[in-house]
């Protein structure tokens, strides 16, 4: 009994070293929500409101950024991002963005990416046909250069809940 | 550019309008998580990390849809009572909730004629498809807890004036049901704090604004029969004389007025004095109708004489035992000899 306490601790000091080890010399990244809502203002227009997603229903929309920082002491090269899109959401076509980055989608739960126009899946009757944004199961943003040390950015894209 | 964000805009904007049309989308209290992971390499070593998990919980949203399912008014007759009339009652918001009912009869507009009076709202709890006594009477509040998607049908039961009412009166009905959170008066998107269900901290009004409504019509069917009686003597010398040995011919033209259906109509008619029936005379429109010889026996035929009496049964009378407009007229004939002076057809 003793001993099986003692190995979770070990465990745990190891997890502790490894995270605080990512996060000291590895790239950092920081994902927040925000839902949006698109709100008609009185001469018309319409404005898009951004908040904290404290109440959100079907079909609201969702937008996710996720903020990259190396804060290592090395240049991080082929740095790549991979967000799975959440159980309950669609993606929104068009809504995926990052500066500078080659941004592909996966519809195999991230086995492979690629971009839209490319992208397949089988129907219910076996046969292929092309994949829609409801078909992403993830996306994947591949940075155009190198990150050097300090450097940062954020990637985004937005989803409805289903 | 900027063509291109109104574009996007316009889309965000058909998907949020739809969904509003659909039914139940995630379920109150689902949590949407989501985490990103990162890989990079420095040199010849690849390294990953994952970000924090960022974890959403999806609210209550408060819908309702009634819908009324009968296929055409509910007929009924002065003086019915406990006539029915159909809905449904869907959730149509994504968590369980309980609903209120209400029933109003007495509607005044336009297509309405009459109001009934309304008696009980019962609900499809026997298994049995149709209004039983057996059902659930509802008795109030909150007695109609549904899940999400779930549906309940209910049925109005409604007395029909006994007087006053002509064929083709409306008399309309409404259900209505209404969220217990959101109680009979609330507005889209009005925010109910801690009362979620199914785990969601907060419930708000949908589109619906948590109540819905709809009605139908009960339509008096009031057929009427008529009948014109006529004579024809033909004196067997060409003319029409009523003298001893002339034959009369009586005739009974039948006609439906109004809407519905007459059942169990019967034609009765005593042979004048001094006359003597024709055997084997009862026609119907100048004939026996298919199938049947309208003999003079008390048989199955619809028709009979006895001891001085002419009667016709619709009732058995293959395509007339339901009397209605559709009918048209028809006419039953029978005849008589006179054996008297002095008889008057």
């Amino acid at each position: 009994m003793k001993k099986a306490t003692l190995i979770i601790a070990a465990t745990l000091v190891i997890a502790l070293i490894c995270g605080s080890a990512f996060a000291a010399n590895g790239i950092k990244l920081t994902n927040t929500a925000q839902k949006e809502t698109i709100v008609t203002k009185e001469d018309g227009t319409k404005e898009v409101v951004l908040e904290q997603p404290e109440k959100v229903l079907p079909g609201d929309t969702i937008v996710y950024t996720i903020f990259y920082e190396n804060q290592g002491e090395e240049v991080a090269e082929k740095v790549a991002i991979n967000n799975p899109i959440p159980e309950s959401t669609m993606y929104l076509d068009g809504s995926a963005a990052g500066v500078g980055a080659v941004i592909q989608f996966s519809v195999d739960n991230g086995a492979t990416f690629d971009f839209p126009g490319n992208l397949k899946v089988k129907t219910p009757e076996g046969a292929e046909r092309m994949a829609g944004p409801g078909d992403y199961t993830g996306i994947r943003w591949t940075l155009g250069s190198d990150l050097p040390p300090g450097g940062k950015g954020s990637v985004s894209f937005k989803v409805k809940i289903k | 550019m900027k063509r291109l964000a109104i574009a996007a805009m316009a889309i965000f904007a058909v998907i949020t309008l739809t969904t509003g049309a659909w039914a139940v989308g995630t379920g109150a209290g689902a949590t949407i998580s989501n985490t990103a992971s990162v890989s990079w390499d420095v040199g010849p070593g690849s390294f990953t990390g994952n970000s924090n998990t960022d974890t959403i919980t999806v609210d209550e949203l408060i819908n309702v849809d009634v819908v009324q399912t009968d296929a055409n008014n509910i007929p009924v007759e002065m003086g019915d009572t406990l006539a029915v009339t159909t809905y449904t009652v869907t959730n149509i918001g994504n968590g369980t909730e309980q609903f209120n009912l209400t029933a109003l009869s007495a509607i005044t507009d336009g297509d309405d004629d009459f109001n009934p009076s309304h008696r009980f709202i019962y609900l499809e709890t026997n298994g049995s498809a149709g209004y039983q006594a057996t059902d659930t009477q509802y008795t109030g509040p909150a007695q109609v807890e549904l899940d999400a998607d779930e549906v309940m049908t209910v049925y109005l039961l409604n007395d029909i004036p006994s007087t006053g009412l002509s064929d083709g009166d409306l008399g309309k009905v409404r259900l209505t049901a209404y969220s217990d959170t959101t109680g009979a008066v609330a507005s889209a998107g009005d925010h109910y704090a801690g009362q979620g269900s199914n785990g969601a901290a907060d419930a708000v009004a949908g589109v619906t604004a948590g109540r819905d409504n709809d009605e139908w019509f009960y339509e008096v069917v009031a057929v009427q029969i008529a009948v014109v009686k006529a004579s024809s003597v033909d004196d067997g010398y060409g003319g029409s004389a009523a003298i001893p040995g002339a034959v009369i011919t009586y005739s009974l033209a039948v006609t439906a007025t109004g809407s519905g259906d007459a059942t169990n109509v019967v034609l009765e008619d005593s042979i004048p004095a001094g006359t003597e029936y024709v055997t084997g005379s009862l026609q119907l429109d100048g004939g026996a109708p298919a199938g049947t010889d309208f003999t003079d026996a008390s048989d199955s035929d619809g028709a009979d004489y006895d001891s001085g009496v002419v009667t016709f049964t619709l009732n058995d009378i293959t395509d007339l035992d339901t009397y209605n407009t559709a009918d048209g007229t028809h006419t039953f004939t029978f005849q008589v000899t006179i054996i008297d002076t002095g008889v008057t057809p």
